[in-house]
């Protein structure tokens, strides 16, 4: 292992430190959890997907989704011209009501979101989520076609980070409500689907395509350095967020080295394996 | 009083509790069961649901959620339970252009609930009186931005005509909410439902109100009721969108919720 | 009390979709194959590193190699259609080593009729596949074609170790009966994690 940078001054920096490093540390130990996780990630990743089945009869099955696709179109309108009273009213329904009303909907409207203020929030977050997909999808695409532009991965996601995080900034204030709210359990599988989603687009653009077990450490890892930076983002007072972005640079450091650190010892485990698959070859 | 002179009504049968009447029928019965029932109708509510039918309303109300630009349409509302909740809810709102329209074909039940508002402080200008068949309402189209029928569409003869109503009614974007006895999903307290309903109700409507029939009207039209899915099915054939049912108390009661889009 | 047996309201979504993502039984169809064909990739090495010298093994190589290019596929598959990988990939690829040693250790009857068992599961299954994929044929056209050559030359694979005497193996009806139970089991999994 690389000597271990010393590690960051400042009580908040190191607890997070601590913590995240205990926590991909624990790497051997997903392996057991694998199957448990299973269940819940099948449901988490399903529950992503909005998109429609595909269906097999004709006309009045078409018709049906017209309709859904209309009350869709519809639904969506009201939650965009609902985000601009957030700052009154906070994620509830009375900021929905206020953006129903603004597009000339009645007030009532609000019984459409069942669930409220989280449903306002999971809008929010789903097109904060696909504008940056499609942001780096250009970026990408820019990068293939003039090899200067392109970046390290570590630069590359440093920079989608940040990115997605200036999108919260104008609802900071607001910010530490919408988090509670999608902790409580009801919401918790959309939350983190959310997050998957938004960590997976990350590492896809960055040039992930690994198909093993990587793909879910790369992604836990980058959801984990997404999240404290949010937290430590709500409480951050420095001018345009400065710290917050030297915290993030910190963190993604934290995760080449960790990286670096298992990759060497990954020569390890290929001795140890070709070890046992010797026992198993006849010699003759 | 209006009803529908329609040519069918008179050769078409409908069930009126357990009995089998004529279409042409059905409203007149209906009406007379109200007229006598009118004057003890709240205090025979408290004793038939042991005064859970206020936790019920005022469920319904909060569900509804209005706002205060709410114009809202209370059919069958005769005695003003809805009505006055509503006014409630909205007590503490800035800008209050609320008002409610309480809507009933039984004058009688609309004479309670006006001494009823007047006694509890309401003005008129924030709630009006106004009689009415809920299958053809004295209403322009595309008036009011909630509609509201609590425990009176199980009453009506022609269920979807109601529901059309109600769509004509309604600007776009409003909604529209039903609360209904509706069927248990649970057999075992299904048949303790039955029991209660069946032994103990009319037993209560006689005692207190001297009335034996009205009561055992009521609990036979609660069987006839299509279940949930069936009248949500009804609602969305209407033209109403995102229609959604929540139970109370086990199924005993259903609140439906459409909208207008 | 009043609130019990609420909530037959079923969740309201805000009806914003993510149109990148395949569907749910593309993902589920795209991992459970690549993991298939991960865990046959295995077993075939497995057999490889006990028989690669005998009369067979030019046979198992053969095999072998179709089976990697399967494999190769699945996981560009993967990366085009952006769908979650298994995450049992370690123990697959133990199992399958294990398995195809341990049967090639029984001798070149019973790790033919391993290869039999299962390849008849996996030709099974990837009928079944077709059979959901052709609900649509238009949108699902690229995988209609992969799974297809792919169910060919599992049932060539399948008839290659008939040919070779599997059905000589010692104990080969409860042998194989065994292996399909496993493999089943293994492709349950796989559609979820």
């Amino acid at each position: 292992m690389q000597g271990s940078s010393a590690l960051p001054t400042g009580s908040a920096d190191t607890i997070l430190t601590c913590y995240f490093i205990n926590f991909t540390n624990c790497v051997p130990s997903y392996y057991y959890k694998v199957s448990c996780l299973g269940y819940r990630l099948r449901g988490l990743w399903i529950n992503r997907r909005h998109s429609s089945d595909t269906t097999q009869d004709g006309s009045s099955s078409s018709r049906e989704e017209d309709g859904t696709k209309q009350e869709d179109k519809i639904k969506n309108e009201i939650l965009r011209a609902s985000l601009p009273f957030v700052h009154k009213h906070g994620w509830t329904k009375n900021a929905i009501s206020e953006g129903a009303q603004a597009v000339g909907y009645p007030g009532t409207a609000h019984g459409l979101f069942p669930q409220g203020g989280a449903d306002l929030i999971q809008y929010f977050y789903v097109t904060c989520n696909q504008e940056l997909a499609e942001a780096l999808k250009n970026e990408t695409k820019a990068a293939a076609a003039d090899p200067s532009k392109c970046k390290q991965p570590a630069v590359f996601i440093h920079d989608a980070v940040q990115k997605r995080l200036c999108m919260i900034i104008p609802y900071i204030s607001k910010w530490p409500q919408a988090l509670a709210i999608m902790t409580l359990p009801p919401n918790v599988p959309a939350a983190l689907a959310n997050v998957l989603t938004l960590v997976d687009d990350i590492c896809y653009y960055a040039g992930d395509r690994s198909v093993d077990f990587s793909w879910y450490s790369r992604r836990v890892a980058l959801a984990g350095i997404y999240k404290m930076t949010e937290l430590y983002m709500i409480q951050d007072k420095s001018a345009n967020f400065e710290e917050t972005w030297h915290f993030l640079g910190r963190r993604i450091e934290d995760a080449s080295q960790l990286h670096n650190y298992l990759h060497q010892s990954g020569e390890v485990s290929q001795v140890a394996k070709e070890g046992v698959t010797a026992a198993f070859i006849t010699v003759c | 009083m209006s009803y529908m002179k329609n040519e069918e009504d008179y050769s078409r049968e409908t069930h009126f509790g357990f009995e089998t009447v004529k279409e042409s029928e059905k409203a007149e019965k209906v009406h007379s069961v109200f007229e006598v029932v009118a004057s003890k109708y709240d205090l025979m509510n408290d004793a038939m649901s042991f005064g859970i039918h206020r936790i019920w309303k005022d469920i319904f109300i909060r569900r509804l959620g209005p706002t205060a630009d709410t114009r809202l349409l209370d059919v069958a509302g005769g005695t003003g339970d809805i009505a006055f909740r509503f006014l409630n809810y909205l007590n503490a709102a800035e800008n209050l252009n609320a008002c409610v329209t309480v809507c009933d074909i039984n004058e009688a039940m609309l004479d309670v609930g006006r001494l009823r508002a007047k006694k509890l402080g309401f003005s008129s200008e924030q709630i009006s009186w106004l009689q009415g068949d809920a299958e053809k309402l004295p209403v322009n189209d595309a008036s009011f931005t909630a509609y509201t029928i609590a425990f009176g569409i199980r009453n009506v003869t022609h269920i979807d005509r109601v529901l059309e109503e109600a769509y004509r009614v309604l600007k776009p974007g409003g909604r529209f909410m039903c609360l209904e006895f509706s069927q248990l999903n649970n057999k075992m307290l299904q048949w303790m439902y039955d029991q209660y309903s069946f032994q103990v109700i009319p037993v209560m409507g006689q005692l207190i109100a001297e009335q034996w029939k009205p009561y055992q009207y009521l609990v036979e039209s609660i069987r006839q009721f299509p279940r949930q899915e069936d009248f949500k099915s009804m609602i969305q054939n209407a033209g109403f969108c995102q229609v959604n049912y929540e139970n109370l108390s086990f199924g005993i009661v259903a609140i439906h919720s459409g909208f207008k889009l | 009390m009043f609130r019990a047996s609420l909530v037959k309201v079923p969740p309201v979504r805000s009806g914003v979709r993510y149109a990148s993502r395949s569907s749910p039984e593309v993902d589920s169809i795209i991992r459970v194959d690549h993991a298939g064909e991960l865990g046959a990739d295995r077993i075939y090495a497995g057999q490889m590193a006990v028989l690669g010298r005998t009369s067979v093994g030019p046979l198992i190589q053969h095999m072998w190699d179709q089976e990697k290019e399967h494999r190769a596929k699945f996981e560009d598959l993967i990366n085009k259609y952006r769908v979650r990988p298994t995450a049992l990939v370690p123990i697959w690829n133990v199992t399958g080593f294990v398995l195809g040693a341990g049967s090639a250790l029984l001798g070149p009857k019973a790790a033919m009729a391993c290869t039999v068992a299962v390849e008849s599961v996996i030709v099974d299954h990837y009928n079944d596949q077709l059979r959901t994929l052709m609900s649509d044929p238009d949108a699902n056209k690229e995988l209609l074609q992969v799974i297809q050559k792919f169910r060919d030359d599992e049932q060539e694979h399948h008839d290659t170790g008939i040919d070779h005497g599997a059905e000589n193996a010692p104990f080969y009806k409860v042998f194989t009966e065994g292996i399909k139970l496993g493999c089943k089991a293994a492709i349950a999994i796989s559609k979820v994690t």
